[in-house]
């Protein structure tokens, strides 16, 4: 999944018009919550197998904190 | 595992609601505005329907076999296996289905087999269905099931206290030499994530829970459109266990399926248990879906137990869903 990919897909857990989002994008500006973080620790699975344990809203600051996760090895 | 069956086809369904409505507002002095609100906009459900006092399970699937056979779609006299999938049969014993052979006109020939399921219910009814198939004396299966789980819910949990609606359900399943062949994947993952303990209450270890459906069962889906061959643009409709609106939404979003082949219609059902899949294809039915659909079903829950099956659905078979005359 490339940086494009992964964006329309966070795109679309954070409710965000498709194609809006850049990894500057600040989560106060679009609704990251509780069930965002939820959708986005199920996306991280799904295509990453990667499991984030104890992680909440606040330790994500921005789209591109999101997208890291997603690349970090 | 994954089986596939030959010359199989649903010949008639029907689901039964309650009359009594349950409105999520109606929970407000007891859990807060807050609380309510957020139920809502996550769990997608305004409304649902509860069994009227004295009306069973039974009672609700017994209707929806009525009805079928009103239409045709279910003869007595060319059944010879009657199956009750439920959480909430009329008695621990005897077995409710032994009880509803005489109920629905059925000769003493008949085999007649409860099941305990929940969430996987129907697909679990149908997969059993589809074994009884296999052996040629065997005409029709009818499956009866639902649920009654608002009798069984703590009502100061809000996270169960406005999902569980009740709903009854039945089908005919039977042969059709020239049906689509089915592909039913299902597994168990021995689990007490879900419980309803013996003069308990319904318990849900909800991340448990949550974070097993949107890992499993989209990769259970995903396998099964490989084994088939299948693409998001191949399949008319991909139905999922009307679990709660976020839960779809995120099963369908990872397996890249359009929102409008995923159908949700929890708003003023609720989650109905075992009976949301039979549920959701009566209400399509009554919003005027017709023909042969490719569709895969996908079930999950107690147990914890995922169901998918692929098939080519007729919905001329299915009934739309109708309201209890009790």
């Amino acid at each position: 999944m490339n940086d494009s990919e992964i964006l329309d897909e966070l795109a679309d857990i954070l409710n965000a018009e498709p194609g809006t989002l850049t990894s500057e994008t600040a989560l106060d500006s679009v609704r990251w919550d509780s069930m965002a973080l939820l959708a986005y620790q199920a996306f991280l699975r799904f295509h990453f197998g990667k499991v984030l344990p104890g992680v909440s809203c606040a330790d994500f600051r921005t789209v591109g904190d999101l997208m890291k996760k997603a690349a970090a090895e | 595992m994954t089986e596939r069956f030959e010359g199989l086809r649903i010949k008639g369904l029907a689901a039964v609601l309650p009359r009594e409505k349950r409105h999520v507002t109606d929970f407000i002095e007891r859990f807060g505005e807050e609380t309510v609100a957020r139920f809502r906009t996550a769990v997608g459900v305004e409304s649902f329907r509860v069994a009227a006092p004295g009306q069973t399970t039974a009672d609700l699937a017994s209707e929806a076999a009525e009805a079928l056979k009103t239409a045709g779609r279910f003869v007595p006299e060319e059944t010879d296996v009657i199956l009750f999938i439920t959480q909430t049969p009329d008695a621990v014993a005897p077995a409710t289905s032994a009880l509803l052979q005489k109920r629905l006109g059925l000769s003493e020939s008949v085999f007649a087999l409860d099941i305990n399921q929940g969430c996987s219910g129907f697909l679990c009814g149908l997969l059993t269905a589809a074994h009884f198939l296999l052996q040629p004396t065997i005409r029709n299966v009818l499956i009866l099931g639902g649920d009654t789980l608002s009798r069984l819910i703590d009502p100061n949990d809000h996270g169960s206290a406005m999902l569980f609606g009740d709903t009854g359900f039945a089908a005919v399943i039977g042969r059709n030499s020239a049906a689509a062949p089915w592909t039913v994947a299902s597994a168990t993952a021995s689990s007490e994530a879900i419980v309803i303990p013996h003069g308990g209450t319904f318990r849900m270890a909800g991340t448990e829970v949550f974070n097993f459906t949107i890992t499993r069962v989209p990769e259970q889906i995903a396998d099964l459109m490989k084994t088939c061959g299948d693409t998001a643009d191949s399949l008319d409709l991909l139905l999922l266990h009307q679990a709660n609106a976020f839960i779809v939404r995120q099963v369908a979003r990872m397996l890249r399926i359009p929102a409008n082949k995923v159908p949700l219609r929890m708003t003023d059902r609720g989650n109905t248990s075992g009976a949301t899949l039979p549920l959701l294809l009566c209400d399509l039915a009554a919003e005027g879906t017709r023909g042969a659909k490719e569709v895969i079903l996908s079930a999950f829950g107690v147990g914890l137990t995922w169901v998918s099956c692929r098939m080519r659905l007729d919905f001329d078979a299915i009934l739309p869903t109708v309201e209890s005359e009790r």
